[in-house]
């Protein structure tokens, strides 16, 4: 409850920003393999 | 002594003697109180299951100790207190309504006791009791529950008011859950296991009255570190706008359009912390018109002669731009607006926090507002362009304020300069562009100070600026155009390896953020990142091995696989050192085991990025996969729950990697793929092991279906007698069913696979 409060008067940290950047990166790999799957349905 | 030895069945006797102890018709008070005392502490930090066949006893010697016309208050105190750490595992009690009435029966008289400490400690007990047994309460609210929590609600005595409050917010937090649950059984098409009795609701006429007394109990010097009934008011009219969403609102305004400009400050702030706390659960198309009536009493406000009204208005200010944008983000009232946040930023730090908070949140929403033209295009302009260079110049001014240190405040800035900077629209960036020089000048003058840090302050300071200026940029390389990239990467390179080299041995949080920093630079320069590997490699090595410090060592694994990822097969050369360091670290016990999935996944990487080159590497990687794909964890943690789920999808996007690479990406599969043929079996069982659990995630299920995809498009009809089974069959069946569009394409892409290979081998 307090963490809720506090909210009040917080930015996101550094945790938020690490968060972000695993998310990209997840993003990153799906679109690179997708890609290649993406091509080889094509070819097929 | 107990903890150690109950649960492995020693001293089997010491429950039944210490109820003997409590009920004995001779024991001293003495005796009773140390005993309750210690059986209090044994319920508190037991394993529940080591402990719950002896419930009936234990709830026999407390509630002795509870009872009414038990003269000591001490023995009294200890038997609440001890029935509060034993609810956990009392539930066989709770379930029969005889010892249920009983339990409720003393528990609702100790809050009734004159002694302050077993009324709170009474209290709490209901507290628990209605989170844990919320399905048996309905027989209690009406006749004690209610008027018993009410009453706590409107005490003088903090203690006693906060449990009070808290009764009320559980109900808010349990009922939210259980709204939860309904909506997933209806959307299954079966009736929900619990459901709500609406207590928070049917009250509300009841309870907002008393909340908003209370919200008006401002302290005068108020230390933020302080919990107090106004604070634990206003969280409970959000839970409750949560909870009872559009209902509450016709409870409220009264109160908010009564006090909003009262002369009383403690009335004003009251009415605007009642007004920013229902901002989140009611419809918004019906909060709107409310919303954009109070705007300019909102915007009036906040030059208010109360420094604590000032900094609820910016706080409820920051609400309105991130529930309901609409109503802040329009021609009336935007420029009234932005004039009166950029003079409140001047302001004390607990506002001028909060108005960077509204700001962040208004970029945000400006940026969501804006037209894209076409899909996923970024937008030429937004209603915040023609403030945009001035907002950025005064944010970076109070970046720089002397008091920047107090409430969050140069955080905040950052924060929202950071916001500014990721939602910008085209006609922004020449603002962007001077940002980034500013940002990377800053650096260079923050490293010129190190040598002048002096004090723990001092370096607790510089690593916190430093932190945040790695942040920044991180925000304004992603905006920077890939034409602009290479000519300011230099300069920014060598400022992030000056860091490195200064912060060896300092602050992991420094050294995270400038691994994350590199991390966004390898992205936005792709290829061309190759020149700085060589000055690089020594401080990622350095990450690498940094066991102790698991964030850093993490950040440094992901920076591994960005840079597999940019430079494809141009980061051979470096990759049998970093593979050692990678096998390494998955080997060590040292290493937290958040690390190691992320491990996994850069061995796919490096598999994408080498192609047929991986092959040297493919043996010990694959015994590793082998290993990591068996793990089981404790099922009773959910936190291993999730972990193992983890570790399973990396497991398998390793193994996608490495199928993909090693195939190529060519017309015809490379020969180096045959490599894996006898690995098949290995992956299909881990495969259907997964399937057979319950427990797996959504993105588990997701690149299960991806890797049987993968596996059937090379290796063709081998494998449909592996994948024809029940497991995987149901397995894509629930993938294909998914919310999530990743799941359902690759379910449906893998399902589209296996059904040309039965097509062609039918032929």
């Amino acid at each position: 409850r307090f963490a809720l409060y506090k909210a009040k008067s917080s930015g996101s940290s550094q945790h938020e920003r690490r968060r972000k950047i695993l998310e990209a990166r997840r993003e990153a790999r799906y679109d690179l393999i997708m890609h290649l799957r993406c091509i080889e349905e094509e070819n097929a | 002594i107990a903890l150690t030895e109950i649960p492995v069945g020693q001293w089997p006797d010491l429950i039944d003697r210490l109820v003997a102890n409590v009920t004995a018709p001779g024991a001293t008070d003495m005796t009773k109180e140390s005993t309750l005392e210690a059986i209090g502490y044994i319920c508190q930090d037991i394993e529940p299951e080591a402990i719950a066949a002896k419930s009936n006893n234990i709830l026999t010697a407390i509630v002795h100790g509870m009872k009414r016309d038990e003269p000591n208050d001490h023995v009294r105190l200890a038997a609440t207190t001890a029935l509060l750490n034993s609810l956990e595992f009392t539930r066989q009690n709770f379930e029969r309504d005889a010892e249920r009435h009983f339990i409720m029966q003393v528990v609702c008289e100790a809050t009734q006791s004159t002694n302050t400490q077993i009324k709170v400690a009474a209290l709490q007990c209901l507290v628990k009791i209605m989170s844990l047994y919320y399905q048996y309460m309905e027989h209690y609210m009406g006749p004690a529950l209610f008027a018993i929590t009410l009453e706590a609600m409107k005490s003088d005595i903090d203690e006693v008011a906060l449990q009070g409050i808290e009764f009320w917010s559980n109900v808010c937090d349990e009922e939210v859950d259980l709204a939860i649950e309904a909506s997933e059984a209806a959307e299954l098409g079966r009736p929900p296991e619990r459901t709500s009795r609406f207590y928070a609701k049917g009250a509300l006429q009841y309870l907002v009255p008393v909340l908003m007394m209370t919200l008006g109990k401002q302290e005068e010097a108020d230390d933020d570190d302080e919990w107090n009934p106004c604070k634990a008011a206003g969280v409970c009219v959000m839970l409750l706008a949560t909870c009872t969403e559009d209902d509450i609102v016709p409870h409220v305004l009264p109160f908010v359009k009564e006090n909003i400009k009262h002369s009383n400050w403690r009335l004003r702030d009251a009415a605007i912390m009642a007004f920013g706390s229902i901002l989140e659960g009611p419809d918004p198309t019906n909060l709107k018109p409310m919303v954009e009536q109070a705007m300019p009493t909102l915007i009036e406000a906040l030059s208010d002669s109360s420094v604590v009204v000032r900094d609820t208005t910016a706080w409820t200010l920051g609400r309105v731009c991130e529930l309901i944008p609409d109503a802040a983000c329009n021609d009336t009232y935007l420029k009234l607006l932005l004039e009166a946040l950029v003079h409140s930023l001047k302001g004390e730090p607990r506002v001028a926090s909060n108005v960077c908070w509204a700001l962040s949140s208004l970029a945000e929403a400006a940026y969501e507002q804006a037209d894209t033209g076409e899909v996923d295009g970024e937008p030429s302009t937004y209603c915040l362009s023609a403030f945009f260079d001035p907002l950025v110049d005064v944010l970076l001014q109070t970046t720089d304020r002397a008091d920047g240190n107090q409430c969050n405040l140069r955080n905040a800035a950052y924060e929202a300069l950071m916001e500014l900077m990721k939602n910008s629209p085209l006609d922004c960036y020449p603002t962007v562009q001077k940002t980034t020089m500013i940002i990377l000048e800053r650096l260079q003058q923050v490293l010129h100070m190190e040598s002048q840090v002096q004090s723990h302050n001092d370096r607790i300071q510089v690593n916190d600026i430093q932190s945040l200026l790695c942040a920044t940029l991180q925000s304004v390389l992603r905006k920077v155009t890939p034409e602009d990239a290479p000519k300011i990467s230099d300069p920014i390179m060598a400022a992030l390896l000056q860091m490195f080299q200064t912060s060896q041995g300092k602050s992991g949080g420094v050294q995270e953020d400038a691994l994350l920093a590199v991390s966004t630079l390898v992205e936005v320069l792709g290829h061309n990142f190759l020149k700085y590997m060589e000055a690089f490699k020594p401080y990622l090595s350095l990450g690498l091995r940094n066991v102790e410090d698991f964030p850093v060592c993490s950040a440094a694994v992901g920076v591994t696989g960005d840079i597999c990822r940019a430079l494809g097969d141009k980061v051979e050369p470096f990759c049998d050192e970093l593979m050692s360091m990678l096998v390494e670290n998955l080997g060590n016990n040292n290493v937290h085991r958040n690390v190691k999935p992320s491990i996994l996944s850069v061995f796919g990487d490096m598999a994408l990025a080498l192609g047929p080159k991986f092959t040297k590497y493919l043996d010990v990687v694959l015994q590793m996969l082998h290993q990591a794909s068996q793990a089981q964890v404790d099922r009773t943690d959910f936190d291993m729950l999730d972990y193992l789920n983890e570790l399973r999808e990396t497991c398998l996007e390793a193994y996608t990697g490495i199928v993909q690479g090693l195939k190529g990406d060519g017309q015809t599969p490379k020969q180096e793929v045959q490599l894996l043929h006898s690995h098949v079996p290995h992956m299909i069982t881990f495969i259907t092991s997964v399937a057979g659990d319950d427990e797996k995630s959504d993105p588990v299920v997701a690149s299960s279906a991806g890797l049987i995809g993968d596996l059937c498009s090379v290796f063709g009809a081998d494998m449909l007698q592996l994948v024809e089974t029940d497991p995987i069959t149901s397995l894509l069946s629930q993938g294909r069913r998914s919310k999530t569009s990743k799941t359902k394409t690759l379910a449906m892409w893998a399902t589209k696979e296996i059904r040309r290979l039965k097509s062609n081998s039918s032929w």
